[in-house]
């Protein structure tokens, strides 16, 4: 069965083939912006995660105004064919997709397999910096339904009808770690947050980083209750991982309702009073 | 423009203070590069270059390892807690 939205995932070689292409815009998303100047796409612009896709003084997305300015600054208009690709498995692809889809753009998708199908394909490098003209870009509007917020996870913990789907690790749903080994612990607590089930981002993937097939998910998705009928939230530790699935949920799979809680573990589990879940019980 | 290719790609897993990590190294131009991950999630926890495939190795297995020894457990934590507690209450009971 081909996935729902085909269109929204391209192929290496379709990025190597319309690189050039002025109606096509490729970006690089990194949470580790030296591996765009190592060496990118050629032609692709390179936008850092923690500094140019959240607002740096409140943590929230970034405002319409400041989300045109990036866009306009990339040279990216709302007609452009917008390729995103990046490392850690495109999770900060995937973010920018997300926030990309919350203010409108039409025409955004991934790049299968992200930047470390690219490398290891031995497919083109460039260290130069691309010259795109600017642009003057203007959101269609912004949609939230996207995106949950607090209010949303707790009235769906109270209600117990919306599907919480935890896309961390293991040891990190149990409990066992604060945080994904070797990076900043930047939680209170441990633990989940008490009727999500735990279905890790890398179940979606093959070895090499691609998606599995609509088969595969949809039997992944199914047995952990995130069902068609369901409303659905999906929740990391700062949202980028669920962005991922989030993206597969909704595009690959075409679940009807379908948010990503960017709040995630780090909103949670500093929170004073919330009802924390460790191993299968409830603390 | 200088076009460059990732080649002599290499990746293998192993262990880093207890974790299991797989170390990637590829060489692009006259540099090699090398990154550490944690496997599961995936996240990246190092990065390293230098002039040899080694010496980048080096460097992303030493920040690696640096960062991969100070992973707090939530039984670790709770087990200093108890003791710390047990503690206290020693001192209590030798003060009254």
């Amino acid at each position: 069965m081909p996935y729902a939205q085909p269109e929204v995932l391209v192929e290496t070689d379709w990025v190597e083939q319309h690189r050039n292409d002025p109606k096509v815009r490729i970006v690089e998303v990194d949470a580790e912006p030296s591996e765009y100047e190592e060496g990118h796409v050629p032609a692709s612009v390179g936008w850092n995660w923690a500094t140019q896709l959240s607002d740096q003084r409140v943590r929230d997305l970034l405002s319409k105004e400041a989300f045109e300015m990036l866009m306009s600054s990339s040279g990216i208009t709302p007609d452009t064919t917008v390729i995103l690709y990046g490392d850690n498995n495109n999770w900060f692809a995937a973010w920018a997709f997300w926030q990309m889809k919350i203010y409108g753009h039409q025409d955004v998708r991934l790049m299968n397999g992200g930047r470390k199908k690219w490398i290891s394909e031995g497919r083109p490098l460039d260290t130069d910096l691309p010259a795109h003209a600017t642009t003057r870009y203007t959101s269609s509007g912004v949609d939230l339904s996207l995106r949950a917020m607090l209010g949303d996870v707790m009235a769906a913990v109270q209600k117990g009808a919306t599907s919480l789907i935890d896309v961390r690790s293991p040891p990190e749903f149990t409990g066992e770690i604060y945080a994904p080994p070797g990076l900043p612990e930047t939680c209170q607590r441990a633990g989940h947050i008490p009727g999500a089930q735990n279905v890790p981002w890398g179940k979606v993937c093959n070895e090499d980083g691609t998606f599995r097939s609509r088969d595969e998910l949809e039997a992944l998705y199914n047995q952990a209750g995130a069902t068609q009928e369901k409303s659905i939230i999906a929740y990391c530790r700062i949202g980028e991982r669920s962005s991922h699935t989030w993206f597969v949920l909704k595009y690959l799979l075409g679940r009807r309702d379908v948010k990503n809680y960017d709040g995630s573990w780090t909103e949670w589990g500093n929170l004073v009073g919330a009802p924390v879940a460790v191993g299968s019980g409830q603390r | 423009m200088s076009t460059l290719r990732a080649e002599e790609l290499q990746t293998r897993e192993d262990k880093i203070e207890g974790w299991p990590v797989r170390i990637t190294s590829y060489r692009v131009g006259n540099q090699y590069r090398s990154t550490v991950d944690n496997i599961d999630p995936g996240a990246t926890v190092a990065r390293g270059a230098g002039p040899s495939r080694e010496a980048a190795e080096l460097e992303a297995i030493s920040t690696a390892r640096e960062r991969l020894a100070k992973v707090k457990r939530l039984e670790a934590s709770l087990s200093a807690v108890h003791q710390s507690m047990a503690a206290m209450q020693d001192l209590f009971k030798k003060g009254s």
